[in-house]
């Protein structure tokens, strides 16, 4: 509970109109893009850098909880109030300050939608590389905080590659401007890319440069249909060691395949056990050669059908299939989990072998997609957070799961994050040193734990 | 919430919580504040169901910062019906809180045909008794001297019941004409005849016709709703027409989607409900065609179109209910190409919301103006001097928005069409 006076305090800063109490509205901030809910005390949408300043003060001195939150899509239970206190949206923070065409970058506030900001490059030819299924809703600061990638993170990178500078303010209320605008910068610490991934657990981004890119030229996808998933797991690592970097190459399994079967008139032969999508960009003849050369290697590894989208529409529709593959799980399950291993391509082939494995051990229903080029694995657990027997089942699957990934070499999140999540794998891919240093370094910043407590840089064991 | 038919909220537990809704909801852009998103909405309804949050005032309030605008659930991967849950909210919460006093007049106003000629005639009159205080006035956000003025006769007396079809006669229609034809844009409603006589269709307007009852529902009135349900479904669910032609995109809506789930929904609750009732109502509901959509359908109909030297840019605004309520978004622009004359510039975001949204302007001027201002931004940059739309209420807010100054004429698209196919060269506006 947050004391009367405080909120009044609050109140002084952002307006009645912009600390909500009520507890309809504390309903409607209890939950994010991940199935455990948890119910805030209040919740603050700042305007401005100095209102977010002026915030962090009073919750600093007072030692009330702040977890900072973008538009709440994430995977990973980040922008809940797992520890109570105030949910800090800052959506209302949504403008862009600076398009750089020229020095090929964009100065934003944090609450800036993903696709707006493509769009408002795009009449300058240029694109901001993270790509989230989530960028119709989610925002740059969530993106950035999270690390977040998408399909075309094969080619393009994730938040962290396009992240140049940053304005955070500290849990003291201090703001703080790290990095530039140049593209190199070689002086001191690299301290933007040390919130990057950070979930709103060592300050508040309050402006973002992110760096842009060009917009490429021309693009295709082909779609290959493969009778068993070896086939398709082999003609991915084919790809890879070919030279060519598709912008995307995703991965379906049988399952998502028959959940789509017929999506937007689209249709995938009988025996259609493994369909991938591999999109290549860039100059148009160069694309031309480079999609015959794929075609080949699918070809090679016995695709049972090929199809070649040239045109942006030809495209859409191949790609609006599997987008829609998110929102049709609630059709045939409870409770979606959507997992996040990730793995060296070349070990691409093991993981698929583990997880149907699994699959099998545990009697779930698993649907596979994987961003492939880069290891990128999301098994998707159709489950029912209700049922406690296959929710324990569930968490024995995806612990066995990170286990293996991690013993490839791989890591706990390509792009979803930790938050309450994956928090209790953590020892198993960092070593107690790694784990220490992360922990002092949060208590360097934010002594009084209000940042997003209950995060992975909790001390509690 | 002990008593409430919580069948009818079950698509709750569909959301997967991915908030796309977020992106296309005219409320969420403009506010950027989770509780008025639909995604919210959505768990207030599943926490009310589960009594795990009661009623209260901010959530009465919450639920009517909805224009019913259906982009959320036409954006929906996981097809949860905004529209159908946030209206049977609106019902559940006004059961509690009853209906403002205001809003019952009007429908007690809207309930009986005679009740509406009444008060559109006291509407005429006050118009012309507060002319010099009228630049002064303020219907929420529309200046009352930018409403529209009101029928010097009812469209309905205008016009014979029986309308014949000009040369061979092609089919035989109903026409329901709705209250804003009938008192405000009577222009709309000579069109449609015009156009569907000289297609060659026999134009029935069936005399004493009423309000649709989308207003009362809508508000969560439903049980006063239920009279103009019963008037509608009698005069229009009869046999031996081809179609049911409504020139508003949201009595047409309403006709297609809204009376049988209504009516299905109503009957749980109420004996005062024939199954017959609800078997005609769907029938309606299929054979129910807006009129953009039924004259496209039967474009080789039309007669020769007049040339034109004189051109003129026009853009074109969709109105939820024909766009999201009945997806009919290719054929107005296709009818409106084809006009000679005219140069169709598409606006960015023509399907958004223009911020009408029914009472909703007068309840909430402050969002709903945020909401108009980025209509108007989007249609000044096409340069358009026309703006074609097929509702009254978006004619209304739209045309209430501009100034004269501005040089932006509102109009239907079935009046452009009349006047392209009328034996004089008249492409006047």
């Amino acid at each position: 509970m947050i004391s009367v006076s405080i909120i009044e305090e609050i109140i002084k800063v952002v307006g009645e109109k912009w600390c909500l109490t009520d507890p309809a509205d504390m309903a409607t901030y209890a939950f994010d893009g991940f199935f455990k809910d948890y119910t805030p005390d209040a919740v603050v949408l700042p305007k401005k850098t100095a209102e977010v300043s002026d915030v962090l003060q009073i919750a600093n001195r007072e030692k009330i909880n702040i977890v900072p939150r973008g538009a709440g899509t994430n995977l990973s239970g980040t922008s809940v109030a797992r520890r109570g206190g105030m949910i800090m949206p800052l959506t209302r923070m949504d403008r862009i300050i600076e398009i750089d065409s020229v020095n090929r970058c964009a100065i934003v506030q944090p609450g800036v939608v993903n696709a707006e900001l493509q769009k408002a490059v795009e009449p300058f030819d240029l694109m901001y590389g993270p790509d989230p299924s989530s960028w119709y809703v989610s925002t740059v600061g969530g993106n950035i905080s999270l690390n977040a990638g998408g399909p075309r993170a094969l080619k393009y990178g994730s938040a962290r590659d396009h992240l140049i500078g940053l304005e955070v303010v500290r849990a003291n209320g201090e703001i703080v401007k790290i990095g530039s605008k140049t593209s190199k910068n070689a002086a001191g610490l690299d301290l933007p890319h040390l919130f990057c991934g950070a979930e709103g657990t060592l300050g508040i981004i309050t402006e973002a440069t992110v760096r842009l890119i060009p917009l490429p030229e021309a693009k295709h996808t082909l779609q290959a249909v493969f009778g068993n998933l070896d086939d398709a797991c082999e003609a991915v690592s084919e790809i890879v060691s070919s030279g060519i970097i598709p912008s995307a190459m995703d991965l379906l399994d049988q399952i998502l395949i028959n959940l789509i079967q017929g999506y937007g008139g689209v249709q995938f032969p009988d025996g259609a056990s493994a369909l991938l999508l591999i999109e290549i960009d860039g100059h148009p003849q160069a694309i031309e050669q480079e999609s015959e050369k794929i075609k080949q290697i699918c070809h090679n590894n016995h695709a049972i059908d090929i199809v070649l989208a040239r045109t942006p529409e030809e495209n859409e529709v191949v790609w609006r299939a599997r987008r829609s593959i998110g929102g049709t799980f609630s059709k045939v399950c409870k409770t979606l989990i959507n997992e996040d291993a990730t793995v060296p391509v070349s070990s691409l082939p093991d993981i698929m072998k583990k997880v149907l494995a699994l699959r099998e051990k545990y009697k779930l229903n698993i649907g596979i997609m994987a961003h492939a080029g880069d290891g990128n694995l999301h098994p998707s657990i159709m489950t029912d957070a209700q049922n406690q027997d296959e929710m324990k089942r569930v968490d024995q699957f995806a612990e066995e799961l990170y286990r293996e990934a991690l013993s490839l070499g791989g890591s706990l999140s390509g792009e979803h994050g930790i938050g309450l999540a994956k928090k209790s794998f953590m020892s198993m891919q960092f070593e107690e040193t790694a784990l220490k240093m992360m922990r002092e370094i949060k208590r360097l910043l934010d002594p009084n734990n209000i940042l997003n407590p209950g995060s992975y840089l909790d001390e509690e064991r | 919430m002990a008593n409430i038919d919580k069948k009818i909220f079950q698509e709750y537990d569909q959301c997967n919580k991915c908030g796309l809704c977020q992106s296309v909801c005219p409320v969420y852009k403009v506010t950027k504040l989770e509780s008025y998103s639909p995604r919210g909405k959505v768990r207030l309804t599943k926490q009310i169901c589960l009594d795990e949050l009661s009623i209260s005032k901010r959530v009465k309030s919450i639920f009517e910062t909805c224009l019913l605008c259906g982009a959320c659930y036409n954006i929906c991967p996981a097809n949860v019906h905004g529209n159908h849950l946030f209206s049977g909210m609106r019902w559940e919460i006004s059961k509690i809180y009853g209906v403002d006093w205001r809003k019952k007049l009007l429908y007690l106003v809207l309930n009986k045909p005679w009740r509406l000629k009444g008060s559109a005639k006291m509407g005429r009159w006050a118009q012309k008794v507060f002319d010099p205080i009228l630049p002064s006035l303020q219907l929420g956000n529309i200046p009352a001297n930018r409403m529209p003025e009101f029928n010097r006769k009812q469209f309905n007396e205008q016009v014979d019941e029986i309308i014949p079809a000009v040369g061979d006669i092609k089919g035989r229609v109903l026409y329901f004409h709705g209250c804003a034809t009938n008192y405000l844009f009577e222009k709309t409603g000579l069109a449609v005849v015009d156009v569907l006589t000289q297609m060659g269709f026999e134009v029935h307007v069936p005399a004493g016709q009423g309000c649709c009852g989308l207003p009362i529902f809508l508000s969560g009135a439903r049980d006063m709703s239920l009279q103009c349900i019963k008037s509608a479904v009698e005069k229009f669910g009869r046999d031996g027409f081809d179609a049911i032609i409504v020139d508003c995109a949201t009595c047409g809506s309403t006709f297609k989607n809204e009376y049988p789930r209504v009516l299905k929904e109503m009957m749980e609750s109420s004996n005062d409900i024939s199954e017959d009732l609800l078997v005609t109502a769907r029938k309606m509901a299929e054979n129910t065609f807006d009129i953009l959509q039924f004259v496209a359908k039967y474009e080789n109909l039309f007669p020769e179109m007049n040339n034109s030297e004189k051109i003129v840019k026009l853009t074109y605004h969709d109105p939820c209910h024909l766009s999201k309520g009945q997806l009919v978004k290719e054929e107005p622009r296709r009818l409106l190409k084809r006009i000679p004359g005219i140069e169709f510039v598409e606006a960015t975001g023509a399907d958004e919301c223009c911020g009408g949204g029914g009472s909703f302007q007068v309840d909430y001027p402050a969002i709903s103006k945020k909401i108009i201002t980025q209509k108007m931004t989007n249609i000044k940059k096409t340069k358009a001097h026309i703006v074609a739309t097929g509702c009254p209420s978006c004619l209304l807010t739209i045309g209430a928005a501009f100034k004269p100054e501005d040089n932006i004429e509102l109009v239907h698209p079935i009046t452009l069409i009349q006047a392209a196919i009328a034996k004089k060269p008249n492409l006047k506006v």
